[in-house]
């Protein structure tokens, strides 16, 4: 049964050639993968990653270069969870904040809020919510057109 | 008041005095009074004995008349290093009374009367002094001052000895009875040792005891409320662990229910606005399921430490608990292309244990080094056994980056969570069943990856 879940979850969560796409990144798969079937439904790419890391190496590899300098940049917003290998979510944010100061970001984890502060400092504009989270509200803090 | 007449006040004390001693000391009931009072009684008969030279064999007033004398001080010797733990064997004892014996009788009749007299004071001094060091050895070790009176009394004797050598007559046989100074001196300090000797080693015995009651009440002092201190050491530390487990239960549970609750809000949606297709419906249901079985076995795993009846330990067979646990991931192991290394131990290493505990650390372990391979280029899982006299290590290894901090420190922290999967819970319940089984947990942060060695008795352990 798990392979068959992947499977889907790598189908759905191909990136469309043409557009930008919202960077999911959980390192626990079944989440991941929830968030991105969601987005699926609402017809939005997405693109799922298990650390930070793996999400930086994805948009040097897929950077706009000066052969085709009309390419849009690839990421429309992003999901951080906050414990993960590597950087935490706080500090992935705050490395897309540097690229971009306006990208939509949304923080999701167990922790309670009053313990963020022990990550790091939360970057202007990002939006945190516990988990379980209501669809709601994340639909509320992306850039979703229905 | 001539020598004769010291002497035999003297003997009269050397009778007298132990059996007060024993009559003060009966319930103390140590082999050390016993050799006490029966070398006062040699010193009593020998003396008696010595004063009949001219009414007696030779073999009485002579031989035994020295050899007691020479008993007398080997016996107080004796009770002295009882009381510094250190006796002779009752088979010493016998030698050296026989070697005093044999020593008088060559003397006898081998030495002229002058040199055989010398020879017998100077070896009574030496014994003397003897028991007056051993006695100062106890006033050190117990400041009882009742012990450096006899050691005075005894080191005085001893002078009085060597004195009576220094300054004999070298043509008459020296005789304790003669009228000169030097023999006067000695008869006196006998009379001193019977004396002093006496009431000061039933005051030494008294302090001794004091003492040890004093220590004895001190220990068991200090024992009792070392007792209670640990009981409340070990009520704040059981309390201190479920604050932690119940964090992250509650940590670790929320990831299945967010999945549960995001699939459920999109099926929802999905039927609401009539667009749910059957295919997507039946793989989001499937996930809902899916991540309910994983609520419910984080659920047995906390189960799992807190029965009501834990199995009771008994002998267990390791190798069988390491194929359990791989068994039971062998699904994750697959699905993260983990190389499993490990070559059963032949004949299978055991512990005393519950099987069922040790194959769920085994699992909590596994699962750990899983998720630090993810994202390694190799990823390869070790497990060794090795088994010593009385332990069974267990080591499990993963070639991962390892921790980038001390995870043995880290478990005291409440919030820590290295990652989703709820390595946090997995260590302090591993840490938890292990303590459970006096065993220990170690962590060695190699460069090649984290080490987890696991040690458990393979016999009861004495608390």
């Amino acid at each position: 049964m798990g392979r068959h879940l992947i499977q889907t979850a790598t189908s759905i969560s191909s990136v469309g050639a043409s557009g930008a796409f919202i960077a999911v990144v959980d390192d626990d798969v079944h989440i991941a993968q929830a968030i991105a079937m969601w987005l699926d439904t609402l017809g939005a790419s997405s693109q799922v990653f298990g650390s930070g890391e793996s999400l930086f190496a994805s948009l040097a590899a897929n950077k706009p270069t000066q052969n085709s300098p009309t390419e849009p940049p690839a990421l429309k917003a992003a999901i951080l969870d906050l414990n993960l290998p590597g950087s935490n979510g706080i500090e992935i944010a705050q490395r897309l904040r540097a690229f971009n100061p306006h990208l939509p970001i949304v923080l999701v984890s167990a922790v309670n809020v009053e313990d963020l502060p022990k990550f790091g400092t939360l970057p202007e504009g990002v939006r945190f919510f516990k988990k379980p989270f209501e669809l709601e509200d994340l639909e509320s803090a992306l850039p979703l057109q229905q | 008041m001539n020598n004769h007449t010291t002497l035999f006040v003297a003997a009269a004390l050397y009778f007298i005095l132990p059996l007060n001693v024993l009559w003060v000391l009966w319930t103390h009931k140590m082999p050390s009074i016993y050799y006490w009072c029966l070398g006062s009684i040699c010193a009593c008969f020998g003396v008696l004995l010595m004063g009949f030279r001219s009414h007696l064999p030779i073999f009485l007033t002579f031989h035994l008349a020295n050899t007691l004398i020479m008993c007398c001080f080997i016996f107080w010797a004796q009770s002295l290093k009882l009381l510094l733990h250190k006796p002779w064997q009752p088979l010493t004892v016998i030698v050296l009374v026989s070697l005093a014996f044999v020593y008088y009788s060559i003397a006898y009749s081998y030495a002229t009367p002058v040199s055989r007299g010398l020879a017998v004071r100077f070896s009574l001094g030496l014994l003397a002094v003897y028991v007056a060091w051993l006695s100062i050895a106890i006033y050190k070790k117990t400041k009882s001052h009742n012990a450096l009176i006899i050691g005075f009394s005894y080191a005085i004797t001893g002078i009085a000895f060597f004195a009576y050598l220094i300054t004999a007559n070298t043509t008459h046989e020296p005789s304790p009875f003669s009228h000169t100074w030097n023999a006067s001196f000695l008869a006196i300090t006998a009379l001193l040792m019977a004396a002093a000797g006496h009431f000061s080693y039933v005051g030494m015995i008294l302090d001794d005891t004091k003492l040890e009651q004093t220590q004895k009440k001190t220990e068991a002092y200090v024992i009792s409320h070392f007792q209670q201190l640990k009981k409340k050491m070990a009520s704040l530390e059981t309390q201190h662990r479920l604050r932690l487990v119940a964090g992250s239960l509650a940590h670790e549970l929320n990831q299945p229910l967010t999945v549960i609750l995001t699939h459920s809000q999109i099926i929802s949606r999905a039927i609401a606005t009539q667009k749910a297709q059957a295919e997507t419906l039946t793989v989001m249901l499937d996930k809902v399921a899916h991540n309910i079985h994983r609520v419910s076995s984080i659920l047995d795993r906390i189960r799992m430490i807190h029965r009501a009846e834990p199995d009771p330990l008994t002998t267990i067979n390791i190798n069988d608990c390491i194929e359990t646990a791989l068994d039971q991931l062998q699904d994750l192991i697959e699905r993260h292309h983990i190389r499993i290394e490990w070559t059963p131990q032949k004949p299978s290493p055991d512990a005393l244990g519950d099987s069922v505990q040790i194959s769920q650390v085994l699992v909590n372990l596994c699962r750990n080094a899983v998720q630090a391979l993810e994202g390694s280029a190799t990823r390869e899982l070790a497990i060794q056994t090795s088994t010593s006299d009385g332990l069974t290590t267990i080591q499990v290894r993963d070639t991962g980056p390892g921790m980038p901090f001390d995870p043995s420190q880290k478990l005291k922290e409440p919030f820590y969570q290295s990652s989703n999967q709820g390595l946090g819970m997995g260590l302090i319940i591993s840490q938890m069943i292990i303590e459970r089984h006096q065993g220990r947990m170690h962590f060695m942060n190699k460069p090649s990856g984290l080490t987890v060695s696991v040690d458990i008795p393979r016999q009861r352990v004495q608390a």
